[in-house]
């Protein structure tokens, strides 16, 4: 079949707002914030995000919108219990600056559960979960999820430095690689993976972080034979499927007919985040 | 007509919506993408993402960035092409309670009018926008950057269809009414203006270009008073209606395009912000029509005051 699979939109997606619980430097530039909204902290799944106007407004009902700067941010969920969720992300340009001025009791408008979310009925023993920088905290919630459908999973963390290191205390099975050697094994955290993928071969692996890491996670699972589902991130727009700006490339497949190339570039806000790696074109 | 329900109710040639209110091609995909989201029968019409005749991969991410107030994109077009369109898209849009205005690209005046020709047989195609102005494929804008292609362009789409045709035009040139004027000659029966505007942006980390295209179109508010100006200039030189696109967001920014000359409009990158911008915009222009107590929204096409 040339056709791409059909653009079923993620169930029960909304456009929303969310109220502003808590707000907490975790580290360094980075922020966590406890966002109030039971449908989604009822509804998401582990990788799915949230797309987030990077305004905060004082009050609920206040619609207008500041149109600098324009677009939505899209930020992985930390955790979910009940009827709040957190999202955690790092101060990088103008969005992100924005959103950490958030203050509490201000509301956030925002669009979701969006995405797919990881694949967590394939693991069924065990899992190996990378992170890197802020693809960490997603990790945070796959865990716990795992957890509770009974998934041992062991949690592999890289950082820059000791400064930068996300969630441990969220971890009860948990190995630190950095970069400076500041914490843990002084190095790259696919190093960690090797030596983990050497001891046991888990029913999945799980990964969120930085393209680099995730390439190279990629390849490692490859090349033992596991299975790995990555977390991507493209600049997104919309978030929603219209825009078709949030592409990435896919591996040629038989799905693909000749001179029907329509399906090579993928977009990540529906067909994704998270992707079975082996699906990639990582070249 | 009760004054407290201002008439929405527009024309644009042969073809009327009832309301002003369009979405833009290549910001609400095939409709289906957002139904769960956005009343779609609420809408004028739906445009949608360009045709054509052979599926295209598009452009290598990124695809997008974010500029001061826009953003800048460089899709390439990708799309299911004419086929798999007519199989798997139009059966949704053709129910999807408004009109629907098929938007398509061509290599050549042949290949354009051969597109026409074969959506021809399909039924629920309100019009068709030619998009001779796409910024991010080669040859792209060759047809809206020269008033003679323009004409032939749209003579040849003229004598293969007996729908609605409507041209869209670019910014990217030195007077924007010479092509308008073109593209009426030709026999265009609605003009949709304007395109995105060619930009640049480069990562000084890197000094590499922002999109792997390098260059990109630029859209969101702001271009809206440059597309705001194209408007105004061609609707000084053509007698055909005109549909305003260009960095509109809000009912009021719609009420300018409309003031200046436009007969509807469409609303683009602001859907990718909200979802819903299209139905906000149709909303509040009912209710400035009733504030005003102005009757019809088509009294203020052209309503500009010295």
């Amino acid at each position: 079949m040339t056709t791409p699979q059909a653009d079923a939109p993620a169930t029960g997606r909304r456009h929303t707002h969310a109220r502003v619980l808590a707000k907490c430097e975790v580290a360094p530039r980075h922020f966590a914030l406890t966002l109030s909204n039971s449908g989604i902290a009822r509804t998401v799944r582990a990788g799915q995000f949230v797309h987030v106007l990077p305004h905060s407004r004082e009050n609920e009902e206040d619609t207008g919108w500041s149109f600098d700067p324009l677009l939505r941010r899209a930020f992985s969920i930390l955790d979910a219990r009940e009827d709040e969720f957190e999202i955690l992300f790092r101060v990088e340009g103008r969005g992100t600056r924005s959103l950490a001025r958030a203050e509490v009791g201000e509301w956030l408008d925002l669009l979701g559960p969006l995405g797919n979310g990881f694949s967590l009925s394939q693991a069924s023993r065990s899992a190996i979960l990378v992170g890197g920088g802020v693809g960490v905290p997603p990790m945070v919630f796959t865990a716990r999820a795992l957890s509770e459908r009974g998934v041992e999973s062991q949690m592999l963390l890289g950082a820059r430095s000791a400064a930068d290191v996300l969630c441990e205390d969220k971890f009860t099975s948990l190995q630190i690689a950095t970069d400076d050697g500041s914490r843990g094994h002084h190095g790259r955290v696919g190093d960690l993976l090797e030596s983990a993928l050497q001891e046991q071969l888990p029913d999945m692996v799980f990964a969120c972080g930085p393209y680099p890491m995730l390439r190279a996670v990629a390849h490692i699972c490859a090349a033992k034979n596991v299975m790995c589902e990555v977390s991507l991130e493209e600049n997104m727009p919309c978030g929603i499927g219209v825009c078709n700006g949030c592409v990435v490339p896919m591996r040629p497949s038989e799905d693909i007919l000749e001179g029907d190339d329509y399906g090579r570039f993928r977009r990540i806000c529906v067909h994704g985040p998270a992707c079975d790696a082996r699906d990639i074109d990582w070249t | 007509m009760n004054p407290h329900t201002p008439d929405l109710r527009v024309r644009l040639g042969a073809l009327e919506l009832q309301n002003p209110v369009l979405t833009a091609s290549g910001t609400f995909g095939y409709g289906e993408e957002v139904a769960d989201l956005v009343d779609l029968s609420k809408l004028g019409a739906i445009v949608c993402k360009t045709v054509t005749r052979l599926p295209r991969a598009g452009n290598a991410p990124p695809r997008t960035c974010e500029t001061p107030a826009g953003m800048m994109n460089a899709i390439g077009l990708q799309n299911v092409g004419l086929a798999a369109f007519k199989r798997d898209k139009l059966p949704f849009l053709r129910d999807s309670g408004t009109k629907l205005i098929v938007n398509i690209a061509g290599d050549s005046s042949e290949d354009f009018a051969a597109l026409c020709a074969d959506l021809n047989d399909e039924e629920g195609i309100d019009a068709l926008e030619l998009n001779i102005s796409c910024p991010n494929v080669a040859h792209g804008l060759d047809f809206a950057t020269d008033p003679i292609q323009t004409e032939a362009v749209v003579k040849a789409c003229r004598a293969a269809t007996p729908r609605p045709l409507f041209v869209k035009l670019s910014p990217n040139v030195t007077d924007i009414a010479v092509i308008a004027r073109a593209a009426q000659e030709g026999g265009a029966d609605a003009l949709s203006v304007c395109n995105t505007f060619v930009g640049f942006a480069i990562d000084t980390r890197t000094r590499r270009p922002r999109l792997s295209n390098g260059t990109g179109g630029l859209s969101g508010p702001a271009i809206r008073p440059l597309a705001l100006r194209a408007v105004w200039r061609c609707a000084q030189n053509v007698q055909i209606p005109i549909i305003g696109i260009g960095g509109i967001a809000t009912a009021n920014d719609a009420l300018e395009f409309l003031i200046a000359g436009a007969s509807a409009v469409q609303v683009g990158t602001a859907t990718f912000v909200r979802p819903n911008a299209a139905l906000e915009v149709i909303e509040g222009i009912g209710e400035y029509l009733s504030q005003h107590e102005i009757a019809s929204v088509r009294e203020l096409t052209g309503s500009l005051q010295a």
